[in-house]
């Protein structure tokens, strides 16, 4: 159990760094793309691909870093009234048949094409573009490690999530 | 009936018990799908090889371009919310308005237009507003009615306004369907419906709601308001004069970012997510200069940047600058080393903004905001591609094709039945999910029916910010609710925004009478007839 609670912290520090620094990327290199085209006419290929692989990887990741912090949107009309009980019972459940069975097939689904990736280090589809569009789509398969990770540490801690949330920042955080 | 229509009602049931019950919706609207599939498939009704296309639904969604424009407008949001200008601007405009109580209405109105225009957050800017504005206007003898209902309504408007979240996500599954619709009818080179279509289409009806819920103010306060006594407290603090350097300082930033990030979008100059990018590196801007700890060099260095952004502009649309670094020389002229020099300065203070905001510890905690908003918006955009596979497998679309057609009075029975169900799926879905399920399944019938593609789309929009303004189950009203007072009761919150609600259905039948309020700005600008 210690051992769990460690894993995840970890697997949640981790995910949130990574996610901060391809967020400072991506805006970065967006607004160099955009300086670069409209006073210098320029555009590289490779810098487009930079922005749109730490975009790519970005919003995947995101997904664990949001589950980790329990801030994924619920519809809280009947969650009012439910009891602290009935409340864990309820993602207890959707972790075991929800969460498990989806990103578990995902990984299964997705294998084949991550392998070929790899055989091939499959790069940008553009000519002239960024190599290693094969560690972009491994992000996938790794998500879904990562949520099956958090999920069990959610299961194992009594329906707890690796980050508290508290209710303020979670109205904030909602559009 | 065939038994794909009871595995589809099956799955329509045990999802809504699955979201109701208050689990992650995002878990919810792809697990429940896969349960039921494998169900059926086990029966031997639903083909589970519909699943292998399933990782490439995903990388569509990881490389889809135009999606790039949310995260960076989600972190202009999240920036500018916590550099505190909209507090700043609402407290100006207060003054301004020599603290009347009406005066005190209308600056919450304007401000949350810019607001709106800006960011397009909804819980936040109704939070805010809640917090900062409410104990003012009810100080100040405005009916609890009118303020609250004012601030709910208000705070909706980030959905309708550009740039908005909703119309980036609603142009890219518009323009989807809109395609697909065309080619089942033959059309096989249908124009592009772009977000920037969108955008320019809902300038007209956004203003038009703005000025709607203004001459209610103004009804509500000259006629039906019961006069209420101004003396109470606060003539007693006679307003400070505002100075035209605060104003300056204070409302100018966000109104030229608004100008430089609309117009590059609707003048078919940027794409959005290029729009975007200006709008985070304008805010990043704005932030470090309203953060409390922003030094004298910083604030020079900042309005450095700022002019230098806009000689930028001046010399490149005027073509002084003859920059072309593509082509092998490059001379050297009085533009070009003046456009180096500016577009360095620009560099220098956009990197020290975000140094400063990141010493501040504003950026890390905005990021980590970011991250968890797009976190949220990406999983239900991926989880709904899901449910949209299993519901097309069960044979889903044609069936809702079929029910589509079957209704009474031809075109338009349709659209309301689209319209309904929309605005009933808003009081538990949020958008993103509402989006990407039903306008996928319906969107290309509708489509088909020789609707104009951009009308169809600002009518949805208008249409979710109704449903979300709507008792009792309206986002708006708990977020409202999260913050006002125990005093004002639930029941009060509701009475409050039914005059709003009226208003927007009958902006809607506006909209339906004069269509040209939208079509007529996306076709001046991009000569698009649909």
């Amino acid at each position: 159990m210690q051992y769990w609670n460690k894993v995840s912290s970890h697997v949640q520090s981790g995910v949130e760094k990574l996610c901060s620094y391809l967020l400072i990327v991506l805006i970065f290199s967006e607004i160099s793309i955009v300086m670069l085209r409209y006073i210098y006419n320029v555009g590289f290929l490779k810098l487009h691909d930079i922005a749109l692989y730490s975009f790519s990887a970005l919003v995947i990741l995101s997904i664990v870093y949001s589950f980790g912090c329990n801030a994924h949107v619920r519809v809280d009309v009947f969650r009012d009234k439910q009891s602290d009980k009935s409340k864990r019972l309820i993602d207890k459940f959707a972790i075991l048949f929800c969460l498990y069975p989806l990103f578990s097939f995902i990984l299964y689904w997705v294998w084949p094409d991550i392998i070929y990736a790899w055989s091939i280090f499959e790069g940008s589809r553009e000519t002239g573009g960024l190599a290693g569009l094969f560690l972009v789509k491994s992000m996938l398969p790794l998500v879904a490690v990562l949520m099956m990770i958090q999920g069990s540490y959610v299961l194992l801690n009594g329906g707890n999530y690796p980050t508290k949330n508290n209710n303020e920042s979670a109205a904030e955080a909602t559009i | 009936m065939s038994i794909e229509s009871l595995w589809l009602a099956l799955l329509v049931v045990s999802l809504l018990m699955a979201i109701m019950s208050g689990m992650p919706v995002m878990l919810a609207i792809s697990g429940i799908p896969i349960l039921i599939a494998l169900c059926a498939a086990g029966f031997g009704h639903f083909d589970l090889s519909f699943f292998g296309a399933f990782p490439q639904r995903i990388f569509g969604i990881m490389d889809n371009t135009l999606l790039i424009a949310i995260p960076l407008f989600i972190m202009m949001g999240v920036l500018l919310e916590r550099s505190n200008v909209a507090e700043k601007m609402l407290l100006i405009m207060a003054r301004f308005f020599g603290n009347s109580p009406s005066g005190l209405a209308y600056s919450v109105l304007i401000v949350s237009t810019l607001i709106a225009a800006s960011t397009g957050i909804i819980g936040a800017t109704i939070v805010m507003l809640g917090l900062i504005s409410l104990p003012a206007m009810l100080k100040s003898g405005l009916s609890q009615r009118l303020s609250a209902g004012l601030i709910c309504a208000s705070g909706t408007l980030g959905q309708i306004i550009p740039p908005s979240i909703v119309l980036i996500l609603l142009g890219d599954q518009i323009s989807n369907a809109y395609i697909e619709a065309q080619q089942n009818i033959g059309n096989f080179a249908p124009d592009p419906v772009s977000v920037g279509d969108l955008f320019a289409g809902a300038i007209i009806p956004g203003l038009l709601l703005v000025f709607l819920y203004a001459a209610y103010v103004f009804i509500h306060e000259k006629f039906l308001g019961t006069k209420t006594t101004i003396s109470q407290g606060l003539a007693a603090d006679k307003p400070k004069r505002v100075t035209l350097n605060e104003v300056c300082s204070v409302f100018l930033p966000p109104i030229l970012l608004i100008i430089s990030v609309l117009g590059a979008i609707l003048a078919g100059v940027a794409t959005p997510t290029e729009a975007a990018a200006v709008g985070v590196a304008g805010t990043l801007l704005i932030a470090a200069i309203n953060s409390q700890e922003a030094t004298v060099n910083l604030k020079r260095l900042v309005l450095c940047g700022v002019f230098s952004a806009f000689g930028l502009i001046v010399l490149v649309s005027f073509g002084f600058a003859k920059i072309d670094l593509s082509s092998i020389s490059q001379t050297l002229t009085l533009g070009f080393v003046g456009a180096v020099m500016m577009s360095l300065i620009l560099a220098a203070a956009i990197i020290f903004s975000a140094y400063r905001l990141f010493i501040a510890q504003v950026l890390s905690q905005s990021m980590r905001q970011t991250i968890s908003v797009s976190g949220m918006v990406f999983a239900i955009i991926i989880a709904a591609s899901m449910l949209s596979l299993v519901f097309r497998g069960f044979g889903g679309d044609e069936l809702v094709a079929q029910l589509l057609e079957k209704l009474p009075g031809d075109k338009w029975g349709a659209l309301l039945a689209v319209m309904l169900v929309i605005f009933l799926l808003g009081f538990i879905l949020e958008f993103v999910e509402i989006l990407f399920i039903v306008i996928p399944l319906v969107g290309p019938v509708i489509l088909a029916m020789d609707f104009n593609p951009v009308w169809i789309a600002i009518m949805i929009a208008l249409n979710l910010q109704t449903s979300f303004l709507t008792p009792p189950f309206g986002f708006a009203l708990f977020y409202f609710r999260s913050v006002a007072p125990a005093s004002l009761k639930t029941i009060d919150i509701y009475k409050s925004v039914i005059p709003f609600v009226c208003i927007q259905i009958l902006a809607m039948g506006i909209l339906v009478a004069y269509p040209a309020l939208v079509t007529w700005l996306p076709e001046l600008l991009n000569g698009n007839g649909y």
